[in-house]
């Protein structure tokens, strides 16, 4: 560990014996949870976090890995319609972009419009594609960025520069970054959690994922994200043995604490009281967590709200009304990983089957934290990791095409947390392949991100390898003040 | 061939007059097919071979040869199959039920079946025998070399003696040795370039933007390599060996001190920089430092002095005093106190229940992993998308066997603080979680050795005392005290007396696992003795050393 933080550490459990009396509060401060009440005393690297009044204390980062089309979502190109199938091949040679292995060999580069209507929606009258129906009755609570754009071809690294901002593996993410600047919100569940939501069209081209993009890297390990499991015990090992009931359980720790505590009486090593409370922790968990994943209290109106996909497990609108309850119960950071967005062919009948698993799911969320209040401090964020070529890889027919990745230009939206909805931001020219307006780089984002929970991008460091660390890195990042209120 | 069953075996056949050949496992699915691109002429003798190379890839593995030269043409389709043995037998001029595939009148003669590939000059020579009576017959003189070295090969395949005697053995060590090479699974091994290698700067580190050409050499804050010493691994070994060089051994004792203290006497272990901490003994460091590189690099040497050192056999016992002034226990005022590392304690637990297995080696092992885990992140194309648990052994060996997926690891080692094994990692981090406390109390893994060493004890003791110390002592090394002992009496009549009640509980706590609960023993006291090895195995003082 870094010997700033075991200081940071040290320092804090000294002032806490002399103060708690019991020594107890310690426990947590060193767990993967943190307390109640530190939310905004808890120091990062010397820094009180957050530094200036939040326009969000939560927030919950929807993440389409595949990289979904701008063309065919957010951004609405007419025109093309008149330059269907004219080669790009000279255009793109000017233009210098690296292409992926997969379209740099192409003969031509034909122009493909998007093969799905566009509605005007809302008092703003975002353009939005009919493949999102219900983005379109919430077009007014919607940020639209236009104009993302970031360094990476592939989805590795792309995926790694937007959740941790680095392409090189070995950064800390997103959620572990906020974890460890602004700390723990509730005392029975992670600050961090993850969710994986299932895609449904068998078709669905997917990409490999891992806890790189939740991770914590250097940060102490209590900062990565945890997965919430929709697939057996929702954390693992949660369930007690077969055959141990609840009274059994408790019979056998009561022992444990009694025996530890003797050791703490002889050694007094603080680890010892810390392993304790940890036990006592997991014991609650084991009636917090399921309680949290039990949905069998939900109105059937909620349910409504989300879709009937959310009564089914693992879904996406299951996971986003998840992620909901998680917010409520003091959780600080939920990122939802949707996967199969990569439509490098059949793309028509492919987006359209990922828009449906999303669609009303997170039309679903934000009306549900809308009416409960919560949307005004609960930042969300929807996007993939790149976005897609105006021309179409492989054959170009009447009804079918494909979309090679494009790092210049894609769409994303936010809502809540401070956001003006109802605006669209920045702007791509007539094939979404430059931005002619307002670019935001991830670094951006990241920057926005963090100011929106009340952190200066700057301030939040970690000292590694020689460099303190932050997540919007070296280069210069801008915190974009339009997209709020 | 077998036509009877998929087909398996091999065959010699025309088809339109051309020669060809399969090597069949199961038709079509697993088998290998060649056919020469041209006919061979009517009327004519001629020499036909076939080579199959089962090590190669399927479209290398089978090669054919008429009149000692190589012949082109795909195999299709061209997969080398798992086996071709059969039970029927070889047969001239057809397959087994007499399909014959010798389309028109044919003729076979001297037909010979090689236990080795010959090499192509091999072939060649074989199929030229013809022409050896005629080589003879000139005079050594005017013979060209090739002429030469045919005979004498002719000579040493065919003729004499000893040199076929030798062949034949040589025959038979190289079966042997395929044998062995069968056993084992080959690994990658390094090489050195033949040509100086390079890397290009990177400017900003973005992988497109290359700039200066770099060769290897040290960093110019570190001492240069030694005079003469190439720029390969060779010469990095040299330069780390050096006894001017003043890094290598500090780093390594700081790190060895580390693995016995929990941190080093630098605590930031891989960084030894200006940014890195200070040493709180430098006098220390520099000592070990040279008793290392003076005790000829003698890593057994430095773990024992540290091992039998007063520092570390210190008592770990912590007063209000050491905390006050040595909080972290950086001076040393105590024993150090460290949680396992993830693979320590699962070993432990099974060692300590006599579920260990003892194999040493082998393939990679998986043993209980909860569902779901490959699946949430894997790629439909993946390999390793479906976790497949192992049975039997391979639940029970050392933790250092398990399979590791990178991208989604064994998910109890990696809630112990494992690293990912995708970067380096210089040092674990130590951290204390609930999800660490369900882990080491609900793994099926961890439930089955309790009720493994509950077991133990109640077959191998009589009376709650010495079984109790069994537990104990192969837990913690040592027996409890009365104290300690009345608390998990106290946890044992709970159960015992629970258990009784409830027989079907019982049933179902010790029914974890592959192994099976032994019959002899009443299932409520071995589900009872089962909570309270848990009980011990979760103990701060289990876990830690």
């Amino acid at each position: 560990m870094n010997p700033v933080d075991i200081y940071n550490q040290a320092y804090t459990r000294r002032q806490f014996f002399r103060k708690s009396g019991t020594g107890l509060g310690v426990a947590a401060m060193a767990s993967l949870l943190g307390e109640k009440g530190f939310a905004a005393s808890q120091p990062a690297g010397g820094v009180a976090f957050p530094q200036f009044a939040p326009k969000a204390k939560r927030a919950i980062y929807i993440s389409l890995i595949g990289a979904p089309s701008q063309f065919e979502t957010f951004d609405y190109k007419p025109e093309l319609v008149k330059r269907y199938k004219e080669d790009l091949k000279k255009y793109l040679a000017e233009q210098g972009q690296r292409l992926t292995g997969m379209t740099s060999g192409q003969a031509a580069f034909p122009i493909a419009p998007a093969r799905v209507k566009f509605t005007q929606h809302g008092l703003s009258g975002t353009w939005i594609s009919d493949f999102l129906p219900w983005h379109g009755k919430m077009a007014d609570d919607l940020c639209v960025i236009k104009s993302m754009h970031t360094d990476a071809i592939n989805h590795e690294p792309a995926n790694q520069l937007i959740c941790t901002g680095s392409m090189v593996n070995g950064k800390a993410s997103m959620g572990s970054w906020l974890s460890y600047g602004l700390g723990s919100m509730n005392n029975d569940l992670p600050a961090f959690v993850v969710l994986h939501a299932k895609h449904t069209s068998p078709y669905a081209n997917v990409q490999a994922i891992s806890n790189r993009l939740w991770g914590s890297a250097y940060l102490p390990g209590k900062h990565a994200g945890v997965s919430l499991r929709s697939l057996g015990d929702p954390v693992l090992f949660l369930k007690d043995n077969p055959g141990v009931s609840k009274e059994m359980r408790r019979k056998m720790l009561d022992g444990l604490g009694k025996l530890n505590m003797k050791s703490y009486d002889a050694i007094g090593d603080p680890e010892i009281q810390n392993r304790v409370q940890q036990y006592e922790m997991a014991y609650r968990m084991q009636s917090s967590v399921p309680e949290l994943a039990d949905l069998s209290g939900e109105a059937e109106h909620t349910y409504q709200l989300y879709g009937e996909d959310s009564k089914t497990r693992g879904s996406f609108a299951n996971s986003a009304l998840m992620a909901r309850r998680l917010l409520e119960r003091g959780v600080r950071f939920v990122q939802i990983f949707h996967r199969g967005w990569d439509q490098h062919d059949s793309l028509p009948r492919d987006i359209a089957s990922q828009c449906k698993d999303v669609d009303q799911g997170c039309y679903g969320l934000i009306q549900d934290l809308k009416m409960r209040g919560m949307l005004e401090d609960t930042l969300v964020i929807w996007g993939g990791e790149f976005g897609r070529t105006v021309y179409s890889q492989g054959a170009l027919t009447d009804d079918n095409y494909g979309r090679d990745h494009h790092p210049r230009c894609f769409s994303i939206w936010m809502a809540g947390g401070g956001i003006k909805g109802g605006q669209v931001y920045g702007e791509t020219d007539e094939m979404s392949y430059n931005i002619t307006q307002n670019p935001v780089h991830i670094r951006d984002l990241h920057a926005t991100i963090l100011y929106a929970l009340g952190i200066q991008h700057e301030m939040l460091t970690y000292k590694f390898q020689g460099l303190d660390q932050r997540l919007t890195g070296v280069e210069p990042a801008k915190v974009i003040k339009d997209l709020f209120a | 061939m077998d036509p009877a069953n998929v087909f398996r075996g091999w065959d010699l056949y025309l088809q339109g007059g051309r020669p060809g050949a399969h090597i069949i496992d199961s038709w079509d699915k697993s088998a290998n097919k060649l056919i020469s691109p041209t006919a061979l002429t009517p009327g004519k003798w001629h020499h036909v071979m076939i080579v199959f190379d089962g090590t190669l890839a399927g479209h290398e593995a089978m090669s054919i040869y008429v009149d000692g030269k190589r012949t082109g043409g795909g195999a299709d389709p061209n997969t080398v199959g798992g086996t071709l043995e059969t039970t029927v037998p070889l047969r001239l001029g057809s397959r087994e039920g007499g399909e014959s595939k010798l389309t028109g009148n044919v003729a076979l003669q001297d037909f010979r079946f090689y236990r080795k590939n010959l090499t192509e000059a091999e072939i060649s020579s074989l199929a030229n025998n013809k022409m050896i009576g005629v080589w003879a017959a000139i005079p050594e003189n005017q013979r060209t070399p090739a002429q030469n070295t045919a005979l004498a090969e002719h000579y040493f395949t065919s003729v004499d003696a000893p040199a076929l005697e030798m062949l034949r053995e040589k025959d038979k060590l190289m079966a042997e040795q395929a044998v062995l090479r069968g056993r084992g699974s080959s690994s990658l091994v390094f090489e050195e370039k033949k040509e100086q290698p390079f890397a290009h700067i990177l400017v900003r580190g973005a992988y497109s933007s290359k700039g200066e050409k770099v060769f290897p050499d040290t960093p110019a804050m570190l001492p240069p390599m030694p005079e003469g010493a190439p720029k390969n691994r060779l010469g990095l070994a040299k330069w780390l060996n050096d006894p001017k060089n003043p890094l290598p051994a500090r780093v390594t004792m700081n790190r060895l001190w580390s693995n016995f203290f929990g941190v080093g006497i630098v605590e930031t272990a891989g960084d030894f920089g200006i940014m890195g901490g200070r040493p709180t003994h430098p006098k220390l460091l520099d000592w070990l430092a040279s008793e290392f590189v003076s005790s000829g690099w003698d890593y057994r040497h430095m773990v024992k002095i540290i091992a039998t050192s007063k520092a570390y056999r210190q008592s770990g016992s912590v007063s209000p005093e050491k905390l006050e002034k040595d909080y972290a226990n950086r001076l040393i005022s105590r024993g150090s106190r460290v949680r396992l590392d993830a693979e320590q304690i699962r070993d432990l637990s099974l060692a300590a229940s006599g579920t260990l297995s003892p194999k040493v080696g082998g393939a990679p092992v998986k043993p209980y992993q909860p569902e779901g885990i490959w699946e949430a992140v894997a790629m439909p194309q993946s390999n390793t998308k479906n976790y497949k648990r192992d049975t039997g052994e391979a639940l029970y060996r050392r933790s250092i066997y398990t399979f590791w997926k990178r991208t989604a690891a064994p998910p109890t080692m990696e809630i112990l603080d494992a690293p990912t094994r995708e970067t380096f990692c210089l040092q674990r981090p130590r951290s204390n979680t609930p999800l660490q406390a369900l882990a080491l109390m609900n793994d099926p893994q961890f439930v089955e050795t309790s009720r493994n060493l509950a077991n133990k004890a109640l077959t191998e003791q009589k009376d709650f005392d010495t079984r109790l110390d069994l537990i104990s002592q192969r837990l913690l090394a040592r027996k409890l005290d009365s104290a300690e002992k009345a608390v998990v009496k106290e946890t044992l009549g709970a159960a015992l007396a629970h258990y009784t009640a409830k027989p079907e509980e019982a049933r179902l706590a010790i029914s974890t696992g592959e192994s099976k609960a032994p019959e002899t023993i009443p299932a409520p006291e071995l589900a009872a003795w089962s909570l309270i090895a848990s009980q011990i195995f979760n103990l701060d003082e289990t876990v830690t050393r």
